[in-house]
């Protein structure tokens, strides 16, 4: 099982170098030094950190001037990696610490694994990278004529002066679907375009290669065919390459990123033998600290005291309540009547309030956007993955754990879910009373398919 | 790039094979070779052994007519249909759209969408589904509503082009506004565009222009076949550059049915005359655009009985005040037009002078509300021919009153237990009557 477990790791590994391979970046190492990045091997750290500094170079080599920061200059060529790291988003103490490295060496080649792994999932950077590509090798990739020309009315003339403004809404609202629908129809267009181009494609390809292989068995009597030809299939057969190589990545993905889960758990149990008493206790995550880690927790102590006011009124009216019932003994009857029809309503009305309280204040911790980090502790079961957009924090001093805040906006999303529904149904009401009134009108629902 | 037809029913079968008899027919002649290739291509695949092979697939709920069919084609000689590409039934649709679309339709759905699938696999590149019925059977307008709903499901990235022949306002089936009303409610959600020729129209075609004396149904279908096929045959279009487009359903869809609520397409057509009558007689550009241009305005269906005195409003073209008041009543108002020109010189005839300007309509002020396609291949043995596919209010007044006398029906609940006995309800009626009431008054309020 291990054994099955590694190889497909070295498998996934090896479609990555493919990749980046076939987009031109350089130094590229085997799957070993990746697998000895993992536990921290110093020997691997050069090899990671080439691989990195040629795959920042390649995807930011349009926006940066510096460049021929190769050989002996490393000095700043750590500066470049550590501000693209930065740029990036990624927040690892010897990108952002206050004592950065002075020397490449210093960094662990795990940590450099780590970063990479955030490299490449960071803003579609693979996918930009294959675009650009394709689009250097694949003559036929123009902008197709015929959506450059469907546009050329899309700006609206002057309007009217006598117009008036509803008019005016009107009539852009109905070109805007003029328009909309315009693009629906050419992107449809262009879908069956491609569909046709690669059906033709794959056609001439397997024309030529079986061609090919004819003219190698036959004899060496037939002349290769023209140069020109020869370039052109080269030409598609490294953008077949490439795609290939994406589309084998793309497969093996998810196992790269867990892979990443299994380094990130072992950079944490390391980091916990270590313990860390280097770093000052404020300092201790390898992280940024989390800038909405206060008004979290500032919003769960506003929520405390709410809930616990909210409680102690419930008590008090409750107590009321009895006190109520108990000196009025006569009208016990029509008391208990009355509460029992409105009870209900009132209870839900409450539960409403209650909930939009909740939302209102536990939303700050969900709906802003957080910073992911790593920590330096060691939890039960480490839930990273790079790969996600937003990794949660522990819910531990201001923090987020994933599931929690899975379970968090499940749970908003059932409230919202049962607003809705007595929106929807006040609404209904709302409408049969109005058209109750109304004479001659026979409401129908939109048409069912 | 190919189309993929659908004959659905007695009538879509009769179309569609006159449409491949006229297109089949139209492809042979001198100095039309990339014409015909790309002909051929479109509509066409080549049997192993040569032979050209519509590419169609066949429905019907009876045997009879699938069968004639496949036989006509075979005798002519110079095409046929596939050896499977058609499916029939033994007992009907008994002229019950509910029948066809909830009992017929369910039935047999795997089968006609394995049949349509072959089809689409066999094409390098699928231009559109295109859809032959008529709107009064049980066959056509139940089942092929239902095989539309099936493909849009199967292919929702596709064109599906609905060609639907409108019944004869006098009647020929006791229900055929029931199934006329059904299946354009549905249709309209599901097809991208509906082309409808109505059968009044034609035969008027027929009787007076064609001077044919005793009508049949062939006749008919021969003039809505010819003019499918003007549109359908190879052109060069603005975006085509210099080559027969590639894209003919595509292009048609986004000149002239962009907008979601207005997908109703009319088609008129000049000239139409009898082949002993064609021979003596000679064109010119600008007679047949003005004539066709007094077409659009004055809503005619032919050439013959135009109403000349109706003009392009000034106050629409002068873009002042634009409120339906200050037209004229007979002015047909459109939203986009397409007009295909087929024949020699088609490069000097000056079409922007005379088409652009008629198309002011207040909603859509700002779109671009006409295209031009042209082919210098004379089609159908005529010399020149213009055809206008138009966007417009033209098929209001035909389906208003396919809606009234529906309805006049439904409120006295004739026939209606027939329907309700397959499954559809007062209440589907209903809103099929709704979302034809918001058709006619989408169109009404242009």
């Amino acid at each position: 099982m291990q054994r099955e477990r590694s190889v497909k790791v070295k498998e996934v590994i090896t479609a990555l170098c493919r990749l980046l391979s076939g987009l031109n970046v350089e130094s590229i190492p085997t799957a070993e030094a990746f697998r000895r990045a993992k536990f921290d091997r110093k020997d691997a750290g050069v090899d990671m950190w080439s691989l990195l500094s040629s795959l920042l170079q390649r995807a930011f080599a349009p926006d940066c001037a510096c460049q021929d920061s190769k050989d002996n200059a490393f000095d700043t060529q750590l500066l470049f990696v550590r501000s693209a790291l930065w740029h990036c988003g990624y927040g690892a103490l010897w990108v952002v610490g206050p004592q950065p490295p002075s020397h490449v060496e210093e960094v662990g080649s795990r940590d450099l694994l780590l970063a990479l792994a955030w490299v490449l999932s960071f803003r579609n950077l693979l996918e930009s990278l294959l675009a650009e590509k394709v689009y250097q090798l694949d003559t036929l990739s123009t902008t197709p004529k015929g959506v450059m020309l469907g546009q050329r009315n899309i700006l609206p003339h002057g309007p009217q002066e006598e117009e008036t403004d509803a008019m005016k809404n009107d009539q852009t609202l109905q070109t805007l679907r003029w328009q909309y629908g315009k693009l629906r129809l050419q992107w449809k267009s262009l879908l069956s375009a491609q569909e046709e181009r690669s059906r033709l494609t794959h056609r001439v390809v397997s024309n030529i290669n079986a061609s090919a292989i004819c003219q190698t068995n036959i004899s060496g009597s037939h002349h290769m065919t023209s140069t020109a030809l020869d370039k052109e299939l080269e030409r598609i057969q490294t953008l077949n390459g490439i795609l290939e190589a994406y589309l084998d990545w793309k497969l093996h993905e998810p196992l790269f990123y867990s892979w990443m889960d299994s380094v990130i758990d072992s950079s944490l149990a390391d980091a916990f033998e270590v313990k860390s008493a280097d770093w000052p206790p404020g300092e201790r995550a390898v992280t940024l600290k989390c800038p909405h880690g206060d008004k979290a927790t500032r919003a769960i102590r506003r929520l405390d005291k709410m809930l616990l006011r909210l409680q102690t009124e419930l008590r008090v009216r409750r107590i009321e309540r009895s006190t109520l019932t108990l000196t009025s003994q006569g009208r016990h009857q029509e008391v208990s009547q009355l509460s029992e029809r409105q009870r209900i309503e009132v209870e839900k009305r409450v539960a409403g309030y209650l909930e939009g309280i909740r939302l209102t204040n536990a939303s700050t911790i969900t709906s802003r956007g957080f910073l992911p980090c790593l920590q330096d502790w060691p939890p039960a079961k480490p839930s990273h993955r790079l790969q996600m957009g937003e990794p949660g924090l522990t819910a531990i001093a201001g923090k987020l754990q994933a599931s929690w805040a899975l379970k968090e906006l499940r749970d908003r999303e059932a409230v919202l879910q049962w607003q809705l529904d007595r929106l929807r149904q006040n609404m209904r009401g709302e409408i049969h009373k109005l058209a109750s009134t109304m004479e001659g009108v026979v409401l129908i629902p939109p048409i069912k398919r | 790039m190919s189309i993929v037809s659908l004959q659905v029913g007695q009538c879509g079968n009769q179309i569609g094979h006159e449409l491949f008899n006229a297109i089949s027919g139209d492809c042979n002649g001198p100095n039309r070779k990339t014409y015909s290739e790309c002909s051929n291509e479109r509509f066409f695949h080549e049997s192993p052994t040569g032979e050209l092979v519509a590419r169609s697939v066949l429905v019907d709920m009876e045997p009879k007519v699938v069968a004639q069919t496949i036989s006509k084609a075979c005798k002519s000689g110079r095409w046929r249909y596939g050896d499977e590409a058609y499916f029939s039934q033994k007992q009907g649709s008994g002229n019950n759209w509910a029948n066809g679309f909830c009992v017929h339709g369910p039935r047999h759905k795997e089968v006609v969408e394995e049949l349509v699938r072959r089809e689409i696999e066999r094409c390098d590149r699928l231009a559109g589904i295109f859809t032959m019925m008529s709107v009064a059977g049980g066959t056509g307008s139940g089942v092929g509503t239902y095989i539309t709903q099936c493909l849009r499901d199967m292919y929702p990235q596709s064109f599906i082009f609905n060609q639907l022949t409108w019944p004869y306002g006098a009647g020929e089936v006791i229900v055929q506004n029931y199934n006329s009303v059904l299946t354009l409610s549905h249709l309209y959600q599901l097809s991208d565009a509906i082309l409808v020729h109505e059968n009044d129209t034609v035969h008027k075609i027929c009787s007076r222009l064609m001077n044919i004396k005793h009508i049949s149904i062939n006749d008919v279908n021969k003039v809505i076949a010819h003019q499918l096929g003007s549109v359908l045959q190879p052109a060069y279009t603005a975006d085509s550059s210099g080559y027969y487009s590639r894209n003919p359903i595509g292009e048609l869809l986004s000149s002239v049915v962009c907008h979601p609520e207005y997908k109703l397409l009319s088609l008129c057509n000049i000239p139409h005359m009898s082949s002993t009558s064609l021979a003596y007689s000679t064109f010119n550009w600008p007679g047949l655009l003005k004539h066709l241009r007094q077409m659009l305005i004055a809503s005619a269906r032919m050439e013959e009985g135009i109403d000349w005195t109706v003009s392009v409003p000034s106050a629409v073209t002068s873009g002042g005040e634009s409120g339906t008041n200050s037209r004229q009543k007979c002015f047909n108002v459109s939203i986009a037009n397409l007009l295909i020109l087929r024949g020699k010189d088609v490069s000097t005839a000056q079409t922007g002078k005379l088409l652009s300007n008629i198309c002011l309509e207040a909603i859509l002020k700002n779109v671009n509300s006409f295209s031009a396609w042209n082919s210098p291949v004379p089609f159908n043995g005529y010399q020149k021919s213009a055809t206008l596919v138009s966007n417009s209010q033209s098929l209001l007044k035909p389906l208003d009153n396919i809606v009234r006398k529906a309805w006049d029906m439904f409120a006295s609940r004739a026939y209606l237990h027939q329907y309700t006995k397959f499954g559809i309800s007062e209440e589907d009626f209903l809103d099929s009557f709704t979302a034809l009431e918001q058709i006619i008054s989408s169109y009404t309020h242009l």
